[in-house]
């Protein structure tokens, strides 16, 4: 009879601590071949696998993981939980003496996610008279150009470059108890500006763009003497023609502008910037 | 690297991959994942080139080489689809049980993910290149040769085309109108002539022999059933698969050993009075086949206490009732032993989860 694969292991292992196993197993061992060939065989996976515990990541495995992070959370919903022992109202100092201080911008609620982590913080401004979110993230992405939107009540706005977006609606006096979601994009495209040629009143330009998601969009950028405009034809997306409803949103240097759409309608917006990247972000 | 090393390391394998299965979606999690799998895949993949496995063609370096068929291999496995991100990995531990990641044993949790990563690496190599296992390639000439040998004859039987292999000391003797020997039955006679053979020479021989004793069989086998049974048990015997490396247990996992041990005591009480017995009365078995199968029983439940894995059950019946044939097993004792061990492992997750629940000892 064999050894079993975990006594052989154990033996490799050098972690047998009986040692009448333990000679057992190496008198066995030399007279097996299966047993003999096994143990060689495990050594060398010992091996290769220590071999590369401490292996530097390559560029290119960098780049790997952040096309399957972004991947990841094309499309996610986030659900914002109320942060435990948020403080709504700003910390009075001694210094401030008896008069109350009254700060213009107060933040109303805080609210957060783990995973992706996130934090949403309902403000208000009121300089100018306004309420706003800011959404914070160490990536950009999280923040930047996303939906926020409170499905009960109805309402949904999309952060600007600084994660910021106005609530033009009454939300109530009890905002922590809102359902707050982020809702990432299910698409995101980006191209340069059709360039301008002073010689030329009247020019167009026109391209597909696709995801490696089989995301597919026709865009046409139009410059006429009345300003410039880019018109947006959804071919497919995630490789579906018949995906619904969709927001598209356009983003050119920090002015974000969107439309509703769906089926193989187009939609055009007005482009305000000649340099810029054109962020092009659908969510469905 | 030594064994506190070792252990120290899996310990900090294990919390990553917990970290990931709670939260797939935060970054630092992720990145930490995917490098501890990215750096286990090229160690594999280096293992596999050490091993005869000839992979995709260069494109830049050996080092380089790797790390892309590492990249390329992790970016089908993370796949993730409209609503559930990295399925293929969440489905795997789903597969093995583990789904509460809080209360999970670190060893589940790296060789469940360890197992899932070998063998998608071997689905996806094979997928690129087409090619078979080197290792089985290997043996299969090993088997051949051997079967070329002095010692076997062939021949083609007036009822199959394939050709057949015997021992030629037999050769005057050979029972062709009997039952061929194939199927579960060869699978059964080579794996214990396996357990009884240090080398493959001797191996082959002494199937041929076992089987010369079965003379209600043919005393000879199809050459390429003969070469798949014996080149499946060896390979599996080889395969590197993952069983947690060697880790000395920890105060709680030592209790719940202890009260594992209780349990099956329990379990295997429980199983002569309410299973075993009924068969018994019934006629079905006689006194001395009950205290066979209860031995082949206390060694099943036995390997799943110590290891949380079993054997292939018709091994333990032949370890305990070893004069008994496999034909006798298949139409006496298999719906016997099989009721008697499923019944009897199910009796005893039930009362073990209860016990390590009362005693908090986590989830068994």
């Amino acid at each position: 009879m064999h050894p079993s694969k975990a006594e052989l292991r154990l033996f490799v292992e050098n972690a047998m601590q009986d040692a009448a196993a333990r000679a057992r197993i190496s008198e066995h061992i030399g007279n097996c071949e299966f047993c003999s060939e096994f143990c060689e065989e495990y050594t060398l996976y010992l091996v290769s696998i220590e071999d590369t515990d401490r292996l530097d990541l390559s560029q290119a495995a960098f780049n790997a993981a952040d096309d399957i992070f972004r991947h990841a959370l094309r499309g996610v919903i986030i659900d914002m939980q109320p942060l435990a022992g948020d403080i709504d109202t700003p910390l009075r100092l001694a210094a401030d003496g008896k008069e109350e201080f009254r700060p213009e911008i107060v933040n109303l609620a805080t609210l957060c996610s783990e995973q992706p982590e996130a934090i949403l913080r309902v403000m208000r401004d009121s300089g100018r008279g306004i309420d706003y979110v800011q959404l914070i993230s160490d990536d950009p992405e999280l923040s930047q150009n996303v939906m926020i939107r409170i499905p009960e009540i109805g309402w949904e706005s999309l952060t600007d470059d600084e994660g910021k977006a106005i609530i033009e609606k009454q939300i109530g006096d009890d905002i922590s108890n809102l359902k707050w979601q982020i809702k990432l994009p299910d698409a995101v495209f980006s191209m340069k500006p059709l360039e301008y040629d002073p010689d030329e009143t009247r020019c167009s330009g026109e391209t597909e763009l696709t995801t490696a998601d089989s995301d597919r969009i026709h865009v046409e950028l139009q410059s006429k003497t009345e300003g410039k405009q880019i018109v947006i034809k959804i071919l497919e997306l995630d490789g579906k023609k018949d995906f619904g409803d969709v927001r598209v949103a356009i983003s050119q240097g920090g002015v974000t502008t969107t439309s509703s759409t769906s089926g193989n309608k187009t939609i055009s917006f007005d482009l305000t910037d000649t340099e810029s990247v054109i962020n092009i972000r659908i969510f469905q | 690297m030594c064994n506190d090393a070792r252990r120290q390391d899996m310990d900090n394998k294990s919390e990553i991959i917990r970290g990931f299965l709670k939260a797939p979606l935060n970054r630092d999690r992720f990145d930490e994942f995917y490098a501890l799998i990215y750096r286990h895949t090229v160690g594999y993949l280096s293992y596999l080139r050490r091993t005869g496995y000839t992979l995709p063609a260069e494109t830049g370096g050996r080092d380089n080489q790797l790390s892309d068929l590492a990249i390329d291999i992790l970016g089908t496995l993370l796949r993730c689809d409209s609503t559930r991100p990295f399925y293929l990995i969440f489905d795997c531990f789903d597969r093995h049980g583990i789904t509460d990641f809080d209360r999970a044993a670190p060893d589940d949790l790296y060789s469940c993910l360890i197992s899932l990563l070998h063998g998608h690496i071997h689905q996806e190599l094979s997928k690129l290149l087409k090619a078979t296992n080197p290792q089985i390639d290997n043996l299969k000439r090993r088997f051949k040769d051997i079967l070329k040998g002095k010692n076997y004859g062939s021949l083609n039987t007036a009822s199959d085309t394939s050709e057949c292999v015997y021992l030629l000391k037999y050769e005057d003797a050979l029972r062709e109108n009997m039952v061929s020997s194939s199927g579960d039955f060869l699978l059964w006679i080579a794996e214990d002539a396996y357990l009884q053979s240090n080398t493959r020479k001797a191996w082959c021989n002494m199937i041929f022999e076992m089987i010369n004793e079965q003379t209600d069989h043919q005393n000879f086998t199809r050459k390429h059933e003969l070469l798949g049974t014996v080149v499946s048990i060896n390979s599996r015997q080889m395969e590197i698969d993952t069983i947690p490396m060697y880790r000395p247990r920890s105060p709680m996992q030592e209790s719940l050993h202890r009260e594992a041990q209780k349990c099956k005591s329990v379990t295997l009480e429980w199983a002569k009075n309410e299973i075993l017995s009924h068969f018994v009365e019934k006629g079905n078995i006689n006194k001395s086949d009950a205290v066979g199968l209860m031995a082949a029983l206390e060694k099943y439940l036995n390997d799943f206490c110590e290891h949380g894995d079993t054997d292939p059950l018709p091994r333990y019946f032949r370890e305990c009732m070893p004069d008994e044939t496999h034909r006798m097993y298949l139409s006496h004792y298999k719906y016997i032993f099989e009721t008697l061990a499923d019944k009897s492992l199910e009796y005893l997750k039930v009362i073990l989860r209860k016990r390590a629940t009362v005693l908090g000892l986590g989830d068994y």
